[in-house]
């Protein structure tokens, strides 16, 4: 293993390990909104198959009893089976049924339960068809870009030498270059390509894993040089089975919390994208359902239900992910737990 | 220490070098080509006058010659500080005067809305940790507000303090028929549309900074220091106060760091605002395929990014003892 | 640690410089008036959705204003009365096949000098450059021949009668020693550089310092009696002293301008016109429905040549598409809700209803809103229906098609809603492509790119010959930017094109000759369906009377005016408008 004092990423890497909590920067680019990194987890010793079932068993315990946690947790899954029994809900269809009255408010009546557009759409089908289709761009997406930033992170974290030199300096770059403009530009390039939620998903995915790469190489590196990976190194096992025996399970938590966070962001991203215009066509997402109701002036209108709900589903679907993984966090990291 | 900055300035050169290249690629990128956009507005007829004039144009933009070339002189005209021509509604007005004029109103959002959203969210992050009832009600609306669309903060401010309660007015720079000049009605005309989407920028920015500064210092008073602090007996606000002074500084980086992240908020709030910054001549430049502004802009928004992350990367070092001395013990 | 002291310091020092790049772009500005005055000032808007910067009145991306406030036109046209009125030329018209026009005497241009036969012949003869958009009508052009005040134009061969015609009412009269070095590639630009100062015979100059090219245009009022209507009491001097057109920046400004009273004259579509005058918030032409007056035709236009979708090319196809669109629906709904008609199977605006040959309507056109014809037809046609339920190509393959409007147009995006939904209805697979402006106008339908677009491209006019020219003009231009100005549907059809030109070269006083080509021409639209006309869009205009009293309306007597700032309709009759509002 090659002697470097200290892995060296941007600023928070910098500072020794004793008194600075690296993974401190709480904050990361590469996402159009503040992202909050999960704290880094200090494994202590290898993990021993006995030990480790008690450790699941306390974190269990600690988990069904973090507040924080179960309402995330709750706000999500309330909105994830929304999504899935919606479309049973919404008889209209978001876009082309155009029967229902013009801008009408919230009413049971005809199940327009959250009124209509001007045009007599209803808003409700179109809020379940954006709902589901915000957790296809933020599964998907969020899981582009924590697979890609997962290899990258291992492998330059674990490989290090000239490998880690070239794959830091590429995140870096990407890092350095706002992410809104290189999706402004690859959204206007691939226009007629962009056909529903999927292709912009893989688009998101693909240039917001640098944060998480980054992250990730530190949190390796460090592991690397612990004996339980010298032992295993020694005993002559490959890079990868190395990565993810040894490695990938003690940084499992956190991997898990940062895809909690790329899925959030790249909901954001989407939304973003969608609200300026370059969303795709067919389909109906939060991000252009703001649009709409933008340039039908349904601000000074007073139309409310029609951009009110889906900025809010964003905002409770996203906060409630960010929420969770505070819970998580103070579920894994026991000093963290309120005493 | 002199290593460290050697390799920093290395990689930032690096970076320029790629986001330089980057957005000279995009018009190339791009479909559609700008030179059939300003033809379009042409009546033309036939074949030949077509090639005529699409070739003094190819020769103005320099598009005929090889690729190699036009990457070269665009290197040399991005040092004379020439980014172009508007290709659109704006033709032939040089990309950098539109620039010089929409970025003032940008920076005047962006600058305070990021400073003071910083200051504020720290001073009230810092305050909430570890204690109980204050962080019950601060970190969910911290979370809410950093899960917010910026977009659809932007449009319930607007709705809010704009229609609803109508306070402010919304939209353009100042108010119609005013004519900008050194006064203190104007001055008070741009103050009036500058407020909300300010606002609206700040509390988003805001919601990120109170949760990133209260997780730190919660680290902080868990860490073993504090806790030694602790056990000498010293006063809880001493150990608070050394726990602020260690988690204020890697939201030094995270400023620099979420810098790009940040512009992206304030392009897409001037647009709901129709707020004349650099966000809505980006906007109507994706609009109208107006390639040469879009790529103005970008170099821009990268050239500042950068900038702002050297200057903390420096900053941060003469700033913080510890890397001071982690850097000495990196070089020994 | 970074202290608080100098976090205050950083703070206002980048506050500072903030402010002060700011007000280096209004070094100009100093020492004068805060604002315009408001009971002084006249503000427009919903024309201008971009920079008015360009002062070249010869395009079309000119500053509100420029052709009808600045340059004027030797005829200007009222199509409500169908009668030409004489403006900078006293008389003007085709005797025999010669074209006689009288300059109007005493007429000055702002810079001071005086328009003459000679100044008339230097703007006709700029015709010359290739892309000016009277070239091919220009090369018919035998010679110009000046006496005194009176040209007389004659032609090789015979005379384009419609389009010189046409050309008269909107041909900008400029001062030629301003255009000195205009050319083929700077034809509608030339002007848009800054400092440019326009030059022109009409009632206002542009205000420089009141201007800002993102805002908008801000045009001032000549002195008293120089402008040459008023001192010859041919219209009386507009009211207003300042004119300002304000730049569209989005929908909820251009509504909120109208109804804070910000804007006097809006020019926009603007969703619930019929609550605002219920509420009486703003008044229209009209004061019921359909509020405004027709426009264009709105129309669904088809890639006739489109090599992906064989379908389009085939005529009975698209009269199947024709037939599946719910233009009821589109009108009688939604956004619309009675404030636009039905189209005609023509399309030819109401302005026009002499020219339709009616009966042949009733027998040949298609259906509207009839999606059993639809699939009836698509059936007759050999087009069967898929696995999916859609219909597929002849050859089995499958067929699947998209339709484009500009992003944030909503009106047209609820439309699009309708088309998709009765399309699919009849068994056509449509799909929705979203774009903005630029990448659906300009990159897709100019080169040819798209399957189905809304469109509406040609204007009320005074002869539907500049419908057909838009709808049969050939060549068809396949490469570079591509059909710029006409036959967005690369309907290929010599014979139809033969007729128009043919129509052209009848003089006015056939108008039994006329009527048969017309004719004609529409059975080849009925039979051919090359656009499938939809709807008639309106002259969209709302004003307020806070500030300005005594606008255009069907209801008062002598006030039977078009009140749009549009290009081409201020030397329609919108500058009566101008000059009939008073003071409220």
């Amino acid at each position: 293993m090659k002697k470097r004092a200290k892995p060296e990423g941007k600023a928070a890497a910098i500072g020794t390990d004793a008194a600075l909590p690296e993974s401190g920067i709480s904050t990361e680019p590469g996402v159009t909104h503040v992202e909050q990194t999960p704290p880094e987890k200090k494994p202590v010793k290898a993990p021993s198959k006995t030990a480790n079932m008690g450790a699941v068993r306390e974190m269990l315990y600690f988990a069904f009893r973090n507040p924080k946690l179960l309402i995330g947790l709750g706000v999500v899954v309330f909105f994830l089976v929304l999504a899935l029994v919606g479309p049973y809900l919404a008889i209209h269809d978001p876009l082309y049924n155009i029967n229902g009255p013009s801008a009408h408010g919230p009413m049971l009546h005809h199940h327009y339960y959250l009124g209509t557009t001007p045009e007599g759409l209803d808003v409700f089908a179109q809020f379940v068809e954006g709902l589901r289709l915000a957790f296809v761009v933020g599964l998907i997406g969020g899981g582009v870009a924590a697979v890609i930033g997962t290899v990258v992170g291992f492998t330059a974290g674990y490989k290090g030498g000239i490998i880690d030199e070239v794959l830091n300096m590429i995140t870096n770059i990407v890092l350095c270059i706002p992410v809104f403009c290189l999706l402004i530009v690859i959204a206007a390039f691939a226009r007629n390509q962009i056909k529903g939620a999927v292709p912009e998903a893989l688009i998101i995915g693909f240039v917001t894993w640098p944060w998480a790469a980054r992250a990730l190489r530190s949190q390796t590196f460090s592991l690397s040089s612990r004996e339980f990976v010298s032992l295993a190194r020694l005993s002559g096992e490959s890079s990868w089975k190395i990565i993810f025996k040894e490695i990938a399970p003690n940084v499992s938590s956190y991997l898990f919390m940062m895809f909690i966070l790329l899925f959030g962001g790249a909901i954001l991203t989407a939304s973003t994208l969608d609200f300026i215009g370059l969303g795709p066509g067919n389909v109906i997402t939060f991000g252009q359902m703001m649009q709409n109701a933008f340039n039908g002036s349904a601000l000074l209108l007073g139309y409310w239900w029609w951009f009110i709900p889906p900025g809010l589903a964003i905002t409770l679907i996203v906060g409630g992910a960010y929420f969770m993984n505070v819970g998580l966090d103070e579920v894994f990291n026991p000093r963290l737990r309120e005493m | 220490m002199r290593r460290y900055f050697a390799r920093k300035l290395i990689t930032y050169g690096f970076t320029f070098f790629a986001a330089v290249t980057i957005d000279w690629v995009i018009p190339h990128l791009m479909p559609g080509d700008p030179i059939l956009n300003l033809m379009s507005k042409l009546q033309i007829k036939d074949q030949a006058t077509f090639n005529a004039i699409y070739n003094t144009y190819a020769k103005g933009f320099r598009s005929n010659l090889p690729l190699w070339k036009q990457y070269y002189y665009f290197w040399v005209s991005l040092f004379h500080g020439n980014l172009g021509i508007s290709v659109s509604t704006n033709f032939p007005t040089p990309v950098t005067t539109l620039i010089q004029r929409a970025a003032p109103y940008t920076l005047g959002l962006l600058i305070p809305a990021i400073l003071l959203s910083w200051f504020a969210g720290n001073k009230v992050g810092a305050m909430a940790a570890r204690r109980k009832v204050l962080d019950n009600s601060v970190l969910p609306v911290s979370y809410a507000l950093t899960a917010t669309p910026y977009q659809w903060l932007a449009l319930v401010v607007a709705w809010l303090l704009a229609f609803i309660f109508p306070f402010f007015p919304i939209g353009r720079g100042y108010d119609i028929g005013a004519i900008p000049q050194y006064s203190f009605t104007f001055f008070f005309d741009l103050l009036k549309h500058w407020f909300l989407p300010f606002f609206s920028l700040f509390l988003v920015y805001f919601g990120g900074w109170a949760i990133g500064m209260r997780n730190m210092i919660i680290y902080e008073l868990e860490s073993d220091y504090s806790h030694y602090l602790e056990a000498l007996g010293a006063p809880r606000r001493l150990v608070r106060k050394y726990a602020f002074r260690n988690a204020v500084l890697p939201q030094v980086t995270g400023l620099a760091l979420q810098l790009g992240a940040v512009l992206a908020g304030a392009l897409v709030t001037e647009i709901v605002f129709t707020y004349p910054g650099l966000g809505f001549l980006l906007y109507n430049a994706i609009l109208n395929q107006d390639y040469f502004i879009i790529q103005g802009v970008f170099l821009l928004i990268i050239i500042g990014v950068l900038i702002a992350n050297f200057v903390v990367d420096i900053a941060y070092v003469l700033i913080d003892p510890r890397a001071r001395i982690g850097m000495q013990g990196g070089q020994a | 640690m970074v202290s608080r002291r100098k976090l205050a310091v950083s703070i206002g020092i980048v506050a500072v410089a903030a402010v002060s790049l700011l007000a280096a772009n209004w070094a100009g500005a100093q020492g004068k008036a805060s604002s315009l005055p408001r009971n002084q000032l006249l503000i427009t808007s919903g024309t201008a959705w971009g920079a008015e910067s360009n002062f070249n009145p010869f395009g079309g991306g000119w500053a509100t204003g420029m052709v009808g406030l600045v340059n004027e036109t030797l005829l200007r046209y009222d199509p409500l009365t169908d009668k030409y009125i004489p403006w900078l030329a006293t008389k003007a018209g085709f005797n025999g096949k010669n074209y006689v026009i009288q300059v109007r005497n005493g007429v000055k241009f702002s810079n001071g000098k005086k328009l003459t036969a000679g100044v008339v012949v230097s703007d006709l003869k700029f015709g010359a450059i290739k892309t000016a958009y009277w070239n091919t009508l220009y090369k018919t052009v035998k010679k110009l021949k000046v006496k005194g005040n009176t040209i007389t134009v004659s032609f090789k061969g015979k005379p384009s009668y419609i389009q010189w015609q046409n050309l008269m009412w909107n041909l900008p009269i400029v001062w030629p020693g301003q255009f000195s070095g205009i050319n083929a590639t700077n034809f509608t630009t030339l002007g848009s550089a800054a400092g440019w100062a326009p030059i022109g015979t009409g009632p206002y100059v542009l205000d420089t310092s009141a201007s800002d090219p993102a805002t908008g245009v801000v045009w001032q009022k000549r002195s008293a009696k120089s402008w040459w209507a008023a001192a010859k009491k041919v219209a009386s001097s507009p009211a207003p002293t300042y004119i300002q057109d304000l730049v569209n920046t989005s929908n909820t400004n251009a509504l909120e301008g109208l109804l804070k009273n910000i804007e006097d004259l809006n020019n926009n579509y603007l969703p619930g016109i019929q609550t605002l005058v219920s509420k009486g918030q703003a008044q229209t032409y009209f004061p019921g429905k359909p509020y405004d007056l027709a426009a264009n035709t709105a129309w669904l236009e088809v890639n006739t040549a489109k090599a992906s979708s064989p379908a389009l090319g085939d005529p009975k196809f698209r009269r199947a598409l024709a037939e599946a669109v719910n233009s009821y629906k589109i009108t009688g709904s939604g956004d619309y809700d009675g404030i636009t008609t039905v189209a005609n199977q023509t399309g030819l605006l109401k302005v026009w209803k002499k020219w339709i040959d009616q009966k042949q309507v009733n027998k040949l056109g298609f259906k509207v809103a009839d999606v059993t014809a639809a699939k009836a037809d698509l059936a007759a046609a050999g087009y069967k229906v898929g696995s999916n339920g859609f219909v597929n190509n002849k050859d089995g393959s499958k067929l699947s098609l998209t339709i484009e409007v500009p992003s944030g147009w909503s009106d047209w995006e609820a439309a699009r809603s309708i088309i998709v939904s009765g399309e699919r209805a009849a068994g056509i697979d449509v799909n929705v492509v979203t774009g903005s402006q630029g990448q659906v106008q300009t990159t897709d339908r100019n080169q040819g790119k798209y399957d189905l677009e809304v469109d509406n491209a040609y204007q009320i006019s005074d002869n539907p010959w500049t419908y057909f020219n838009g709808i049969f003009h050939l060549p068809i231009i396949t490469t570079g930017s591509g059909q710029t100005f006409a036959n967005y549907g690369r309907y290929s059809n010599p014979t139809a094109w033969a007729m128009v030109k043919k129509l052209d070269q009848t003089p006015p006083t056939d108008v039994k000759g006329r009527k048969t080509l017309l004719s004609a021409l529409e059975k080849v639209e009925l039979t051919q369906v090359p656009i499938i006309p939809l709807w008639y869009n309106g002259i969209w205009s709302q004003t307020q009377s806070k500030y300005w009293k005594n606008w255009p309306s069907s209801t008062k007597k002598g006030m039977h005016f078009i009140p749009c700032m549009w290009g081409g309709y201020l030397q329609m009759t919108g500058i009566d408008t101008i000059t009939h509002i008073k003071k409220a």
